[in-house]
Protein backbone atom coordinates (compact mmCIF):
# COMPACT_ATOMS: atom_id res chain seq x y z
CA UNK A 1 0.00 0.00 0.00
CA UNK A 2 1.43 3.23 -1.15
CA UNK A 3 1.35 6.36 0.92
CA UNK A 4 -0.50 8.96 -0.33
CA UNK A 5 1.77 11.65 -0.41
CA UNK A 6 4.79 10.41 -0.38
CA UNK A 7 6.65 8.57 2.04
CA UNK A 8 9.00 11.04 4.08
CA UNK A 9 9.47 11.00 7.86
CA UNK A 10 6.50 10.84 10.21
CA UNK A 11 4.20 9.10 7.23
CA UNK A 12 2.36 5.99 8.84
CA UNK A 13 2.85 3.16 6.55
CA UNK A 14 0.30 0.25 6.59
CA UNK A 15 1.95 -3.11 6.58
CA UNK A 16 -0.24 -4.71 3.82
CA UNK A 17 -2.33 -8.01 5.22
CA UNK A 18 -0.91 -11.36 4.69
CA UNK A 19 -3.61 -12.34 2.96
CA UNK A 20 -5.20 -9.07 0.85
CA UNK A 21 -4.04 -7.29 -1.89
CA UNK A 22 -4.56 -3.76 -2.22
CA UNK A 23 -7.34 -3.54 -5.04
CA UNK A 24 -5.93 -0.36 -6.23
CA UNK A 25 -2.33 -2.13 -7.22
CA UNK A 26 -4.51 -4.52 -9.41
CA UNK A 27 -6.28 -2.81 -11.54
CA UNK A 28 -2.75 -0.97 -12.75
CA UNK A 29 -0.99 -4.14 -12.84
CA UNK A 30 -3.61 -6.10 -15.01
CA UNK A 31 -3.03 -3.87 -17.39
CA UNK A 32 0.26 -5.80 -18.33
CA UNK A 33 0.53 -8.39 -20.46
CA UNK A 34 1.67 -11.08 -17.83
CA UNK A 35 4.79 -12.70 -18.53
CA UNK A 36 5.37 -16.53 -20.34
CA UNK A 37 8.07 -19.07 -19.37
CA UNK A 38 10.35 -20.14 -23.03
CA UNK A 39 11.20 -23.38 -23.71
CA UNK A 40 14.05 -24.09 -26.22
CA UNK A 41 14.83 -26.96 -27.70
CA UNK A 42 18.54 -28.14 -28.95
CA UNK A 43 18.68 -28.73 -32.60
CA UNK A 44 18.87 -32.48 -32.22
CA UNK A 45 15.89 -32.25 -30.16
CA UNK A 46 13.50 -30.62 -32.25
CA UNK A 47 14.29 -32.68 -34.89
CA UNK A 48 13.24 -36.42 -32.69
CA UNK A 49 10.42 -33.67 -31.49
CA UNK A 50 9.35 -32.71 -35.32
CA UNK A 51 9.55 -36.59 -36.13
CA UNK A 52 7.62 -38.15 -33.81
CA UNK A 53 4.27 -39.48 -34.01
CA UNK A 54 2.49 -37.52 -30.96
CA UNK A 55 5.55 -34.29 -31.08
CA UNK A 56 6.54 -35.02 -28.13
CA UNK A 57 9.90 -36.40 -26.43
CA UNK A 58 9.65 -39.97 -25.19
CA UNK A 59 10.09 -40.19 -21.63
CA UNK A 60 9.98 -43.10 -19.12
CA UNK A 61 11.22 -40.85 -16.10
CA UNK A 62 11.47 -37.02 -15.34
CA UNK A 63 13.56 -35.76 -12.49
CA UNK A 64 12.91 -32.39 -11.98
CA UNK A 65 15.56 -30.74 -9.47
CA UNK A 66 14.75 -26.96 -7.59
CA UNK A 67 16.95 -25.07 -6.40
CA UNK A 68 20.70 -25.29 -5.38
CA UNK A 69 20.73 -27.85 -2.96
CA UNK A 70 18.91 -30.27 -5.46
CA UNK A 71 20.47 -29.55 -8.50
CA UNK A 72 23.56 -29.94 -6.59
CA UNK A 73 22.54 -33.64 -5.81
CA UNK A 74 21.23 -34.09 -9.48
CA UNK A 75 25.24 -32.63 -10.61
CA UNK A 76 26.68 -35.24 -8.16
CA UNK A 77 24.55 -38.63 -8.16
CA UNK A 78 23.07 -38.58 -11.78
CA UNK A 79 24.94 -36.09 -13.84
CA UNK A 80 28.59 -37.91 -13.50
CA UNK A 81 26.92 -39.93 -16.67
CA UNK A 82 27.21 -38.96 -20.12
CA UNK A 83 24.54 -36.32 -20.80
CA UNK A 84 23.44 -34.22 -23.71
CA UNK A 85 21.49 -31.08 -23.14
CA UNK A 86 17.91 -31.12 -24.85
CA UNK A 87 16.46 -27.83 -24.23
CA UNK A 88 16.37 -24.93 -21.90
CA UNK A 89 13.12 -23.15 -19.96
CA UNK A 90 13.94 -19.69 -19.46
CA UNK A 91 11.65 -17.17 -17.37
CA UNK A 92 12.25 -13.94 -17.63
CA UNK A 93 13.30 -14.11 -21.61
CA UNK A 94 11.14 -13.12 -25.06
CA UNK A 95 11.25 -14.86 -27.81
CA UNK A 96 14.15 -13.21 -29.11
CA UNK A 97 16.28 -13.32 -26.31
CA UNK A 98 19.96 -14.48 -28.00
CA UNK A 99 20.95 -17.29 -25.03
CA UNK A 100 23.31 -20.20 -25.71
CA UNK A 101 23.44 -23.97 -24.09
CA UNK A 102 26.89 -23.73 -23.64
CA UNK A 103 26.59 -21.97 -19.83
CA UNK A 104 26.97 -25.26 -18.06
CA UNK A 105 28.64 -24.67 -14.90
CA UNK A 106 26.47 -26.08 -12.31
CA UNK A 107 26.09 -22.93 -9.99
CA UNK A 108 25.10 -20.61 -13.06
CA UNK A 109 21.55 -19.25 -13.01
CA UNK A 110 20.58 -21.78 -15.53
CA UNK A 111 17.67 -23.81 -16.10
CA UNK A 112 18.55 -26.61 -18.47
CA UNK A 113 17.07 -29.66 -19.44
CA UNK A 114 19.25 -33.15 -19.88
CA UNK A 115 19.06 -36.99 -21.18
CA UNK A 116 21.12 -39.46 -20.49
CA UNK A 117 23.25 -41.17 -23.31
CA UNK A 118 23.43 -44.40 -21.26
CA UNK A 119 19.16 -44.13 -20.79
CA UNK A 120 17.93 -42.23 -23.33
CA UNK A 121 14.34 -41.76 -22.32
CA UNK A 122 15.31 -40.22 -18.99
CA UNK A 123 15.12 -36.71 -18.76
CA UNK A 124 16.60 -34.10 -16.06
CA UNK A 125 15.30 -30.77 -15.47
CA UNK A 126 17.75 -28.67 -13.41
CA UNK A 127 16.36 -25.60 -12.11
CA UNK A 128 18.66 -23.19 -10.82
CA UNK A 129 17.11 -20.34 -11.00
CA UNK A 130 14.11 -18.23 -9.08
CA UNK A 131 11.34 -18.35 -11.10
CA UNK A 132 9.20 -15.19 -10.56
CA UNK A 133 5.82 -16.90 -8.94
CA UNK A 134 3.51 -15.18 -11.66
CA UNK A 135 5.49 -17.31 -14.37
CA UNK A 136 5.21 -20.57 -12.34
CA UNK A 137 2.41 -22.16 -14.03
CA UNK A 138 3.72 -21.55 -17.40
CA UNK A 139 7.13 -22.66 -16.53
CA UNK A 140 5.10 -25.89 -15.68
CA UNK A 141 2.97 -25.95 -18.72
CA UNK A 142 6.13 -25.30 -21.05
CA UNK A 143 8.19 -28.42 -19.08
CA UNK A 144 5.25 -30.81 -19.87
CA UNK A 145 4.42 -29.44 -23.57
CA UNK A 146 6.36 -31.63 -25.50
CA UNK A 147 7.73 -34.54 -23.22
CA UNK A 148 5.25 -37.57 -23.18
CA UNK A 149 4.54 -38.42 -19.68
CA UNK A 150 2.10 -41.54 -20.32
CA UNK A 151 3.47 -44.03 -18.68
CA UNK A 152 6.27 -42.00 -16.88
CA UNK A 153 7.27 -41.56 -13.22
CA UNK A 154 8.60 -37.88 -11.88
CA UNK A 155 10.15 -37.35 -9.29
CA UNK A 156 10.84 -33.43 -7.85
CA UNK A 157 13.50 -32.55 -5.54
CA UNK A 158 13.89 -29.53 -3.81
CA UNK A 159 14.79 -27.78 -0.68
CA UNK A 160 13.09 -25.14 2.02
CA UNK A 161 15.17 -23.72 5.42
CA UNK A 162 13.91 -25.71 8.52
CA UNK A 163 12.45 -22.52 9.54
CA UNK A 164 9.46 -22.78 7.49
CA UNK A 165 8.45 -26.16 8.91
CA UNK A 166 6.00 -26.71 11.60
CA UNK A 167 6.53 -29.03 14.23
CA UNK A 168 4.86 -29.61 17.88
CA UNK A 169 8.28 -30.91 18.58
CA UNK A 170 10.53 -28.38 19.38
CA UNK A 171 12.91 -27.36 16.45
CA UNK A 172 16.08 -27.45 18.62
CA UNK A 173 15.32 -30.56 18.74
CA UNK A 174 14.83 -32.07 15.20
CA UNK A 175 18.34 -33.18 13.52
CA UNK A 176 18.59 -30.93 10.18
CA UNK A 177 19.18 -31.62 7.57
CA UNK A 178 15.97 -33.94 7.41
CA UNK A 179 13.53 -35.23 4.56
CA UNK A 180 10.05 -35.19 4.22
CA UNK A 181 7.78 -36.46 0.96
CA UNK A 182 4.58 -35.88 -0.87
CA UNK A 183 2.88 -37.96 -4.18
CA UNK A 184 -0.02 -37.61 -6.28
CA UNK A 185 -2.68 -40.17 -5.83
CA UNK A 186 -1.52 -41.84 -8.95
CA UNK A 187 2.21 -42.69 -7.30
CA UNK A 188 1.21 -46.32 -6.11
CA UNK A 189 4.93 -46.05 -3.89
CA UNK A 190 5.57 -45.05 -0.65
CA UNK A 191 7.93 -42.13 -0.65
CA UNK A 192 11.29 -43.21 1.01
CA UNK A 193 10.96 -40.71 3.94
CA UNK A 194 8.08 -39.77 6.44
CA UNK A 195 5.18 -38.11 4.68
CA UNK A 196 5.52 -34.06 4.99
CA UNK A 197 3.09 -33.80 8.40
CA UNK A 198 0.01 -31.75 8.71
CA UNK A 199 -0.19 -28.27 8.71
CA UNK A 200 3.01 -28.18 6.45
CA UNK A 201 2.40 -27.13 2.66
CA UNK A 202 4.92 -26.76 -0.09
CA UNK A 203 4.87 -23.20 -1.95
CA UNK A 204 6.87 -22.39 -5.30
CA UNK A 205 7.79 -24.26 -8.26
CA UNK A 206 8.02 -27.49 -6.79
CA UNK A 207 4.15 -27.14 -5.62
CA UNK A 208 3.12 -26.48 -9.37
CA UNK A 209 4.34 -28.99 -11.15
CA UNK A 210 3.14 -31.55 -8.50
CA UNK A 211 -0.34 -30.01 -8.55
CA UNK A 212 0.32 -30.14 -12.38
CA UNK A 213 0.80 -34.11 -12.00
CA UNK A 214 -1.77 -34.94 -9.58
CA UNK A 215 -4.40 -32.81 -12.09
CA UNK A 216 -3.49 -34.72 -15.03
CA UNK A 217 -3.32 -38.26 -12.97
CA UNK A 218 0.58 -37.98 -13.44
CA UNK A 219 2.42 -40.74 -10.96
CA UNK A 220 4.90 -38.27 -9.30
CA UNK A 221 6.95 -37.76 -5.78
CA UNK A 222 8.32 -34.95 -4.27
CA UNK A 223 11.20 -35.01 -1.70
CA UNK A 224 11.78 -31.71 0.49
CA UNK A 225 15.47 -31.42 1.79
CA UNK A 226 14.59 -29.21 4.86
CA UNK A 227 18.14 -27.90 6.22
CA UNK A 228 19.20 -25.09 8.59
CA UNK A 229 21.80 -23.15 6.69
CA UNK A 230 21.44 -20.48 4.21
CA UNK A 231 24.78 -21.88 2.23
CA UNK A 232 25.12 -24.85 -0.02
CA UNK A 233 26.41 -27.37 1.99
CA UNK A 234 27.43 -31.30 1.65
CA UNK A 235 25.33 -32.63 4.26
CA UNK A 236 22.08 -30.74 2.73
CA UNK A 237 23.20 -32.60 -0.71
CA UNK A 238 23.34 -35.62 0.70
CA UNK A 239 20.42 -35.92 2.79
CA UNK A 240 18.70 -36.70 -0.49
CA UNK A 241 20.95 -40.14 -0.74
CA UNK A 242 17.91 -42.37 0.17
CA UNK A 243 16.02 -41.20 -2.62
CA UNK A 244 18.29 -43.14 -5.14
CA UNK A 245 16.62 -46.15 -3.50
CA UNK A 246 13.09 -45.29 -4.29
CA UNK A 247 11.03 -45.06 -7.99
CA UNK A 248 12.01 -43.29 -10.22
CA UNK A 249 15.90 -42.83 -9.21
CA UNK A 250 16.64 -46.13 -8.28
CA UNK A 251 16.71 -47.45 -11.84
CA UNK A 252 18.74 -44.79 -13.41
CA UNK A 253 21.65 -44.60 -11.09
CA UNK A 254 25.49 -45.40 -11.53
CA UNK A 255 27.44 -44.92 -8.50
CA UNK A 256 29.85 -42.60 -9.30
CA UNK A 257 33.52 -43.07 -7.50
CA UNK A 258 34.28 -39.31 -7.56
CA UNK A 259 31.38 -38.24 -6.00
CA UNK A 260 32.55 -36.86 -2.71
CA UNK A 261 35.28 -34.97 -4.66
CA UNK A 262 32.88 -33.28 -7.02
CA UNK A 263 30.37 -32.43 -3.78
CA UNK A 264 33.18 -30.69 -2.58
CA UNK A 265 34.29 -28.81 -5.74
CA UNK A 266 30.58 -27.74 -6.43
CA UNK A 267 30.36 -26.35 -2.35
CA UNK A 268 33.33 -24.34 -2.99
CA UNK A 269 32.43 -23.06 -6.42
CA UNK A 270 29.11 -22.00 -4.74
CA UNK A 271 30.97 -20.32 -1.17
CA UNK A 272 33.12 -18.43 -4.21
CA UNK A 273 29.67 -17.15 -5.29
CA UNK A 274 28.96 -15.60 -1.96
CA UNK A 275 29.96 -12.03 -2.04
CA UNK A 276 28.67 -10.79 1.47
CA UNK A 277 32.09 -9.71 2.26
CA UNK A 278 33.95 -9.15 -1.18
CA UNK B 1 -10.00 -23.84 -15.50
CA UNK B 2 -12.17 -26.50 -13.96
CA UNK B 3 -10.77 -30.14 -13.33
CA UNK B 4 -12.82 -32.38 -12.20
CA UNK B 5 -10.94 -35.52 -10.62
CA UNK B 6 -13.73 -38.06 -11.40
CA UNK B 7 -14.84 -40.21 -14.17
CA UNK B 8 -17.95 -38.69 -14.85
CA UNK B 9 -17.81 -35.28 -13.71
CA UNK B 10 -20.84 -34.80 -11.76
CA UNK B 11 -21.99 -31.19 -10.85
CA UNK B 12 -26.17 -31.39 -10.89
CA UNK B 13 -28.13 -28.26 -11.94
CA UNK B 14 -29.55 -26.01 -8.82
CA UNK B 15 -26.99 -26.62 -6.82
CA UNK B 16 -25.50 -24.00 -4.35
CA UNK B 17 -21.61 -22.85 -4.42
CA UNK B 18 -19.69 -22.20 -1.91
CA UNK B 19 -17.23 -19.96 -2.23
CA UNK B 20 -13.88 -18.29 -0.10
CA UNK B 21 -12.62 -15.18 -0.92
CA UNK B 22 -9.32 -14.48 0.51
CA UNK B 23 -9.83 -12.29 2.90
CA UNK B 24 -8.55 -10.28 6.22
CA UNK B 25 -7.82 -12.83 8.54
CA UNK B 26 -8.55 -15.84 6.21
CA UNK B 27 -11.95 -16.04 7.78
CA UNK B 28 -13.87 -17.30 4.30
CA UNK B 29 -11.26 -19.89 4.24
CA UNK B 30 -11.67 -21.42 7.73
CA UNK B 31 -15.15 -21.23 7.24
CA UNK B 32 -15.11 -23.60 4.22
CA UNK B 33 -12.88 -25.77 5.94
CA UNK B 34 -15.02 -26.19 8.88
CA UNK B 35 -18.32 -26.91 6.38
CA UNK B 36 -16.36 -29.31 4.24
CA UNK B 37 -14.84 -31.12 7.37
CA UNK B 38 -17.98 -31.76 9.17
CA UNK B 39 -20.13 -32.57 5.56
CA UNK B 40 -17.84 -35.23 5.14
CA UNK B 41 -17.65 -33.47 1.45
CA UNK B 42 -16.42 -35.43 -1.52
CA UNK B 43 -13.02 -33.76 -3.49
CA UNK B 44 -14.64 -33.89 -7.28
CA UNK B 45 -11.83 -31.47 -8.60
CA UNK B 46 -9.51 -28.70 -8.43
CA UNK B 47 -9.96 -25.78 -10.24
CA UNK B 48 -6.33 -25.18 -12.17
CA UNK B 49 -5.18 -21.80 -12.92
CA UNK B 50 -2.39 -19.52 -13.42
CA UNK B 51 -4.49 -17.04 -11.53
CA UNK B 52 -3.45 -18.76 -8.76
CA UNK B 53 -0.34 -19.45 -6.83
CA UNK B 54 0.57 -23.44 -6.69
CA UNK B 55 0.73 -25.00 -2.88
CA UNK B 56 0.21 -28.13 -2.33
CA UNK B 57 -0.05 -30.54 1.00
CA UNK B 58 -0.96 -33.29 2.74
CA UNK B 59 -4.63 -34.33 3.30
CA UNK B 60 -6.18 -31.60 5.09
CA UNK B 61 -8.80 -33.25 6.72
CA UNK B 62 -6.98 -36.45 7.54
CA UNK B 63 -8.23 -38.34 10.50
CA UNK B 64 -5.99 -40.89 10.90
CA UNK B 65 -2.08 -42.32 9.28
CA UNK B 66 -3.97 -44.04 6.54
CA UNK B 67 -5.46 -40.91 4.51
CA UNK B 68 -2.48 -38.48 5.33
CA UNK B 69 -0.88 -38.87 2.58
CA UNK B 70 -3.37 -37.53 0.06
CA UNK B 71 -2.31 -34.70 -1.72
CA UNK B 72 -3.94 -31.39 -1.70
CA UNK B 73 -3.89 -29.41 -4.16
CA UNK B 74 -4.28 -24.86 -3.70
CA UNK B 75 -7.59 -24.71 -4.80
CA UNK B 76 -10.00 -27.61 -4.65
CA UNK B 77 -13.57 -28.46 -5.74
CA UNK B 78 -16.31 -30.69 -3.07
CA UNK B 79 -19.62 -31.62 -3.28
CA UNK B 80 -22.26 -32.88 -0.86
CA UNK B 81 -24.97 -34.84 -2.84
CA UNK B 82 -26.96 -34.81 0.33
CA UNK B 83 -27.37 -30.96 0.74
CA UNK B 84 -26.82 -30.08 -2.97
CA UNK B 85 -23.94 -27.86 -2.45
CA UNK B 86 -20.31 -27.35 -4.29
CA UNK B 87 -17.70 -25.89 -2.09
CA UNK B 88 -14.24 -24.67 -2.95
CA UNK B 89 -11.60 -24.03 -0.74
CA UNK B 90 -9.24 -21.81 -2.17
CA UNK B 91 -5.76 -22.26 -0.26
CA UNK B 92 -3.80 -20.00 -1.85
CA UNK B 93 -3.75 -16.08 -3.02
CA UNK B 94 -4.24 -15.19 -6.61
CA UNK B 95 -1.61 -13.86 -8.31
CA UNK B 96 -0.84 -10.03 -8.59
CA UNK B 97 -2.59 -8.64 -11.52
CA UNK B 98 -4.63 -11.76 -12.18
CA UNK B 99 -8.00 -10.55 -9.92
CA UNK B 100 -10.28 -9.40 -12.47
CA UNK B 101 -9.33 -12.50 -15.12
CA UNK B 102 -10.22 -15.17 -12.16
CA UNK B 103 -13.51 -13.69 -11.27
CA UNK B 104 -14.37 -13.56 -14.58
CA UNK B 105 -13.70 -17.21 -15.15
CA UNK B 106 -15.18 -17.90 -11.86
CA UNK B 107 -18.63 -16.45 -13.14
CA UNK B 108 -17.86 -18.22 -16.05
CA UNK B 109 -17.67 -21.64 -14.12
CA UNK B 110 -20.33 -20.55 -12.17
CA UNK B 111 -23.07 -20.13 -15.25
CA UNK B 112 -22.12 -23.06 -16.97
CA UNK B 113 -22.11 -25.50 -13.77
CA UNK B 114 -26.07 -24.33 -13.58
CA UNK B 115 -25.74 -23.07 -9.71
CA UNK B 116 -28.80 -22.26 -8.36
CA UNK B 117 -27.06 -19.53 -6.25
CA UNK B 118 -23.47 -18.75 -5.29
CA UNK B 119 -22.04 -17.84 -1.42
CA UNK B 120 -19.44 -15.82 -1.13
CA UNK B 121 -17.84 -16.08 2.43
CA UNK B 122 -15.57 -13.02 3.14
CA UNK B 123 -14.25 -10.66 5.75
CA UNK B 124 -13.38 -7.05 6.35
CA UNK B 125 -11.18 -4.60 8.45
CA UNK B 126 -12.37 -4.13 12.02
CA UNK B 127 -10.88 -1.00 11.89
CA UNK B 128 -12.77 0.35 9.15
CA UNK B 129 -16.28 0.27 10.16
CA UNK B 130 -18.38 3.27 10.60
CA UNK B 131 -20.65 3.95 14.14
CA UNK B 132 -23.73 1.82 13.54
CA UNK B 133 -21.08 -1.27 12.45
CA UNK B 134 -19.30 -0.96 16.71
CA UNK B 135 -21.97 -2.61 18.22
CA UNK B 136 -24.15 -5.42 18.18
CA UNK B 137 -23.95 -8.22 15.89
CA UNK B 138 -20.57 -8.05 13.36
CA UNK B 139 -22.13 -10.21 10.58
CA UNK B 140 -23.39 -8.83 7.37
CA UNK B 141 -24.88 -10.32 4.47
CA UNK B 142 -25.40 -8.45 0.69
CA UNK B 143 -27.81 -10.15 -2.10
CA UNK B 144 -27.46 -9.39 -6.00
CA UNK B 145 -30.76 -8.57 -7.37
CA UNK B 146 -31.42 -11.46 -9.00
CA UNK B 147 -30.77 -13.62 -5.70
CA UNK B 148 -33.02 -10.73 -3.50
CA UNK B 149 -36.19 -11.87 -5.75
CA UNK B 150 -35.80 -15.56 -5.22
CA UNK B 151 -34.59 -15.78 -1.61
CA UNK B 152 -35.24 -12.13 0.08
CA UNK B 153 -38.42 -13.00 2.01
CA UNK B 154 -36.34 -16.21 3.46
CA UNK B 155 -33.10 -14.16 4.46
CA UNK B 156 -35.44 -11.46 5.46
CA UNK B 157 -37.28 -13.71 8.33
CA UNK B 158 -33.44 -14.15 9.53
CA UNK B 159 -33.52 -10.32 10.16
CA UNK B 160 -30.30 -10.12 9.51
CA UNK B 161 -28.19 -7.20 8.89
CA UNK B 162 -27.72 -6.22 5.37
CA UNK B 163 -24.09 -4.41 4.79
CA UNK B 164 -24.34 -0.65 5.51
CA UNK B 165 -23.97 1.02 2.05
CA UNK B 166 -20.60 3.96 2.50
CA UNK B 167 -21.19 7.14 0.97
CA UNK B 168 -18.30 6.96 -2.29
CA UNK B 169 -17.09 10.16 -1.85
CA UNK B 170 -17.52 11.53 2.11
CA UNK B 171 -17.04 15.64 2.19
CA UNK B 172 -17.57 15.98 -1.59
CA UNK B 173 -20.60 17.24 -2.99
CA UNK B 174 -22.35 14.57 -5.46
CA UNK B 175 -23.49 15.91 -8.83
CA UNK B 176 -26.76 15.27 -10.60
CA UNK B 177 -27.32 11.68 -10.90
CA UNK B 178 -24.29 10.24 -10.06
CA UNK B 179 -24.26 7.56 -7.33
CA UNK B 180 -23.33 8.76 -3.80
CA UNK B 181 -23.19 5.65 -2.11
CA UNK B 182 -21.42 2.21 -2.40
CA UNK B 183 -20.77 -1.36 -1.25
CA UNK B 184 -17.16 -1.06 0.42
CA UNK B 185 -15.47 -4.56 1.72
CA UNK B 186 -11.93 -3.14 2.79
CA UNK B 187 -9.58 -6.46 3.23
CA UNK B 188 -12.28 -8.34 1.21
CA UNK B 189 -10.31 -9.78 -1.60
CA UNK B 190 -12.45 -10.20 -4.30
CA UNK B 191 -16.15 -9.51 -2.68
CA UNK B 192 -16.79 -6.19 -3.64
CA UNK B 193 -15.95 -6.49 -7.44
CA UNK B 194 -17.54 -10.06 -7.85
CA UNK B 195 -20.54 -8.82 -6.00
CA UNK B 196 -21.16 -5.80 -8.41
CA UNK B 197 -19.99 -8.34 -11.37
CA UNK B 198 -23.00 -10.61 -10.33
CA UNK B 199 -24.91 -7.91 -10.16
CA UNK B 200 -24.14 -6.39 -13.58
CA UNK B 201 -24.58 -10.12 -14.92
CA UNK B 202 -28.40 -10.80 -13.00
CA UNK B 203 -25.98 -13.30 -11.44
CA UNK B 204 -27.36 -14.63 -7.49
CA UNK B 205 -24.67 -14.14 -5.24
CA UNK B 206 -24.73 -13.86 -1.55
CA UNK B 207 -22.10 -12.31 0.25
CA UNK B 208 -21.37 -13.11 3.73
CA UNK B 209 -19.41 -11.61 5.71
CA UNK B 210 -17.76 -11.02 9.20
CA UNK B 211 -15.61 -7.73 10.48
CA UNK B 212 -12.86 -8.80 12.29
CA UNK B 213 -9.33 -7.86 12.82
CA UNK B 214 -6.20 -10.12 12.24
CA UNK B 215 -4.96 -12.65 14.90
CA UNK B 216 -6.69 -15.72 15.95
CA UNK B 217 -9.53 -15.77 14.07
CA UNK B 218 -10.97 -18.92 14.56
CA UNK B 219 -13.89 -17.86 16.39
CA UNK B 220 -14.51 -15.12 13.48
CA UNK B 221 -14.74 -18.61 11.47
CA UNK B 222 -17.42 -20.34 13.66
CA UNK B 223 -19.35 -17.33 13.55
CA UNK B 224 -19.45 -16.95 10.07
CA UNK B 225 -20.14 -21.03 9.59
CA UNK B 226 -23.03 -20.52 12.22
CA UNK B 227 -24.57 -17.36 10.07
CA UNK B 228 -24.24 -19.50 7.09
CA UNK B 229 -26.12 -22.67 9.04
CA UNK B 230 -29.25 -20.32 9.94
CA UNK B 231 -29.60 -19.82 6.39
CA UNK B 232 -28.95 -23.18 4.76
CA UNK B 233 -29.50 -25.73 7.37
CA UNK B 234 -26.48 -27.67 6.70
CA UNK B 235 -25.67 -28.90 9.88
CA UNK B 236 -28.12 -29.45 13.02
CA UNK B 237 -27.43 -26.51 15.34
CA UNK B 238 -28.52 -25.89 18.86
CA UNK B 239 -29.79 -22.60 20.31
CA UNK B 240 -27.24 -20.34 22.02
CA UNK B 241 -27.93 -19.80 25.24
CA UNK B 242 -28.32 -15.84 24.98
CA UNK B 243 -31.53 -14.03 23.50
CA UNK B 244 -31.98 -13.74 19.96
CA UNK B 245 -28.14 -15.41 19.44
CA UNK B 246 -27.57 -17.52 16.20
CA UNK B 247 -27.80 -21.25 17.15
CA UNK B 248 -24.54 -22.98 17.58
CA UNK B 249 -23.95 -26.06 15.45
CA UNK B 250 -21.57 -28.73 16.18
CA UNK B 251 -18.46 -28.34 13.68
CA UNK B 252 -15.54 -30.30 13.24
CA UNK B 253 -11.91 -28.92 13.13
CA UNK B 254 -9.64 -30.38 10.67
CA UNK B 255 -6.01 -31.58 11.14
CA UNK B 256 -4.30 -28.68 9.40
CA UNK B 257 -5.77 -26.00 11.94
CA UNK B 258 -2.91 -27.62 14.26
CA UNK B 259 -0.04 -25.21 15.04
CA UNK B 260 -1.95 -22.08 13.20
CA UNK B 261 0.60 -19.97 14.54
CA UNK B 262 4.33 -21.74 14.01
CA UNK B 263 5.80 -23.97 16.00
CA UNK B 264 6.56 -24.92 19.74
CA UNK B 265 8.87 -22.58 20.78
CA UNK B 266 12.57 -24.11 21.59
CA UNK B 267 12.44 -24.50 25.71
CA UNK B 268 16.09 -23.36 25.87
CA UNK B 269 15.11 -19.50 25.15
CA UNK B 270 14.27 -19.65 29.26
Amino acid sequence: MAAPFGCGFGDLVLASSRAVDDEEEEEEASQKPSPCAVLRWSAQAKQEISESPNDCIECSALIVAIGPVATGFIHTYLLHQETEILGMIGSGLSENTCNTFEQTSPADATCFLHRLKSAPSVILCQCNVDVPSEMMFSWTQQLFSCINIHNTYIGVLASAPVSEFRSSVSLSDVTVPFLRGLKTNQFHGKPVCPYLEQPNTVKGLPASVLSHCQVYRVPAVLYMCYSDSIYVEIPAIKAFLPVLKGTPFRDIVQENPHADITLRKLVELRAQQNNLYT
Amino acid sequence: MFVSCEKEPNIPKGYTLLLPAVCVGNVGQLTVDLIIHTLDMERIGYLHTDCLLPMVGNNPFSTSQDDASQLATGTEVYRSGEKNIVAVQQRAPLVRGKQSEFRRRLLEWAKQCGFSRVVLLTSSHAYERIDTQMTGTQLRYLLSPELEKSVGEAVGELKWTQLERRRLYPGVEHREGEEQTGVFIPGGGIARKFYQECCEADFPLAVLLTFCAEGDNIPDAFSLANYLNQWLQLVPGRKSGGKGGTPQAEWKIPSSWTLLFGSTHPPDLY
